[in-house]
């Protein structure tokens, strides 16, 4: 039998219980944002949704013209829920890896200030029609260095963390992390000088700006998914990683191709063919990465999906990992240049992203809150049937959504490929499935507010008198049964 | 003689092989002290006392709400997820 691996003494490591309690009021704040972001995201993806098949509805405002709304949305789905959510997870995850209470938590506080009030800024600016109109960084510049001052304070709290850890050893999860968080400043400075503050000329700001998006998804969401993937998949069955040194292999396979893929959005364009040549390499490369993240995962479940049963947490966050598998494999098929003359500008391409946002990232950081909350609450989840609802309507929308986009936008591609096809029957021929994506969006609202309405009466529920632990497990030999070999 | 259309290449060239060069030794000092062998160590790093191997630390809530305010109440039999 394998036994924990302690680099010191009981007494050199904090209680588990005091570690998390020292996380509770910055992973809270982040939290909450992230959830009160993910509500504006939802009501503007949703009418951004409704106007793609119904381009009267909502059309008498400036403010609610398909432009400024879809571009808002996506902001307030981009940086407020899945933003928040990464930090607040990161925060809570660095502190339980390192074994020691989380430090300066008024510096996190004073950092989610900035961090919101950047975003609300920048999010009324894209409505009042400030957008720069460039991909991903339609915030206006007068809100971005809010955000450059609320990052910079996490960057200081991260390294002194990382400096005054008690485990010498660094789990997987850790390094994913500390690339993350590397990573985010230098790709989002670079994108807001070249693209926003001091546009670069002609073809260079697209192809920085692509640079940018490719980098957000690898760099930024994708370790930050990876990371909760590798700690919550072990921590709840209660077997390790299948293969560490797997997981070291596809670590460094990620960091040195995911940041060449970005230049696959340009096929056709006119930029270098090198340049396309080398994204279509690496987002070919990406196979490794994925494919060992894949199987390691898999492997480490094999023998425990009945406890796909008893955890909300293992269900959102498996259901994650398959789809970072999926999302992955269709964004190497998309950068294939036979393939890209076909999905390049369709609604394909809004499947893949949510895909990827939603498909996987949100639905990892759904099971992360679902396993952190009650620990830094000290209280249980007050229905499961809330959990259930949440759980069946993120899957069934996000599933819908893809599906529904993804046919429309590949009929979509072939038509406006057709010489003989009109645009305007190629546009009607994509309308039922636009219709389809609507419905998708409204069964996704439903999932948040069943998550929303559950998280806001666990919060008002009382404390047990004298909780000192999460009280999931009074009878925890109850659970030992499930976890399998 | 040494050019300018030289140079720029000569100096990634030589500073990409000096860079992997410091990697590669790096990693062959780490292997050389024991770094391979205890790598896979790390895997259980994140058990503990309090969440042991072999304990799933997850579940639906059940009964654990209502036998709090209701300690006389016994636990109903049933499922506690799907």
């Amino acid at each position: 039998m394998v036994r924990p691996v302690s680099n010191a003494g009981p007494a050199a490591h904090a209680d588990t219980g005091a570690v998390d309690a020292s996380t509770r009021w910055p992973v809270l704040l982040f939290l909450l944002s992230s959830l009160g972001w993910l509500l504006v995201a939802t009501v503007l993806a949703l009418i951004t949704s409704l106007k793609s098949h119904t381009p009267d509805f909502l059309a008498g405002e400036a403010w609610l013209t398909y432009g400024r709304v879809s571009a808002a949305g996506l902001n307030a789905l981009v940086y407020g829920w899945s933003s928040n959510a990464a930090l607040a997870v990161t925060f809570w995850l660095m502190a339980r890896l390192s074994r020691a209470p989380l430090r300066f938590g008024g510096v996190l506080v004073v950092a989610g200030g900035f961090w919101n009030l950047g975003l609300t800024l920048g999010v009324i600016g894209i409505l009042a029609g400030d957008s720069t109109a460039a991909p991903w960084l339609e915030m206006p510049a007068y809100a971005t260095p809010l955000l450059f001052v609320a990052y910079a304070l996490v960057a200081v709290w991260a390294v002194v963390t990382f400096r005054y850890r008690r485990l010498a050893q660094v789990y997987v999860s850790q390094w994913y992390l500390l690339a993350a968080l590397f990573c985010f400043p230098w790709i989002y400075s670079i994108a807001q000088v070249m693209v926003v503050f001091d546009p670069a000329r002609g073809v260079v700001q697209s192809l920085v700006n692509w640079w940018y998006v490719n980098n957000l998804i690898a760099l930024w969401f994708m370790p930050v998914g990876l990371a909760a993937a590798y700690y919550f998949i072990p921590k709840v069955l209660g077997k390790p990683i299948h293969s560490y040194y797997l997981s070291a292999l596809g670590f460094w396979s990620l960091l040195i191709f995911g940041s060449w893929t970005g230049p696959d959005h340009l096929i056709g364009g006119p930029v270098p063919a090198w340049v396309i040549s080398a994204g279509i390499a690496a987002s070919v490369m990406m196979l490794i990465p994925v494919a060992v993240t894949a199987v390691n995962l898999h492997l480490t479940m094999l023998g425990s999906f009945r406890a796909l049963r008893v955890s909300p947490t293992l269900r959102f966050v498996v259901v994650g990992g398959v789809n970072f598998t999926l999302v992955s494999l269709v964004g190497t098929a998309m950068s294939v240049r036979s393939v890209s003359e076909i999905t390049h500008f369709t609604h394909f391409s809004e499947a893949h992203v949510l895909q990827g946002m939603y498909g996987f990232f949100a639905m990892v950081m759904f099971g992360a809150f679902y396993y952190l909350l009650p620990r830094l609450l000290l209280k249980e989840w007050p229905s499961a049937v809330l959990i259930r609802v949440h759980f069946w309507a993120a899957v069934l929308g996000s599933t819908l959504y893809w599906l529904a986009l993804s046919i429309g936008g590949w009929i979509q591609g072939q038509e406006m490929n057709a010489a003989t096809v009109p645009f305007l029957e190629v546009v009607q021929h994509t309308l039922p499935w636009l219709f389809a994506g609507s419905v998708a969006w409204i069964i996704l609202a439903i999932g948040h507010l069943a998550f929303v309405i559950n998280v806001v009466w666990m919060l008002l529920a009382q404390r047990p008198a004298g909780a000192t632990v999460p009280t999931l497990f009074p009878n925890p030999p109850a659970m030992q049964g499930v976890s399998g070999p | 003689m040494i050019t300018m259309a030289w140079l720029v290449p000569s100096v990634t060239v030589g500073l990409g092989l000096a860079l992997g060069g410091i990697a590669v030794g790096a990693w062959w000092r780490a292997a050389g002290h024991g770094w391979a062998r205890e790598f896979g160590h790390g895997a259980t790093s994140i058990f503990d006392e309090h969440e042991p191997l072999g304990v799933m630390t997850d579940r639906f809530p059940s009964q654990t709400v209502r036998r709090a305010r209701d300690p006389e109440r016994p636990p109903a039999a049933g499922r506690v997820g799907d």
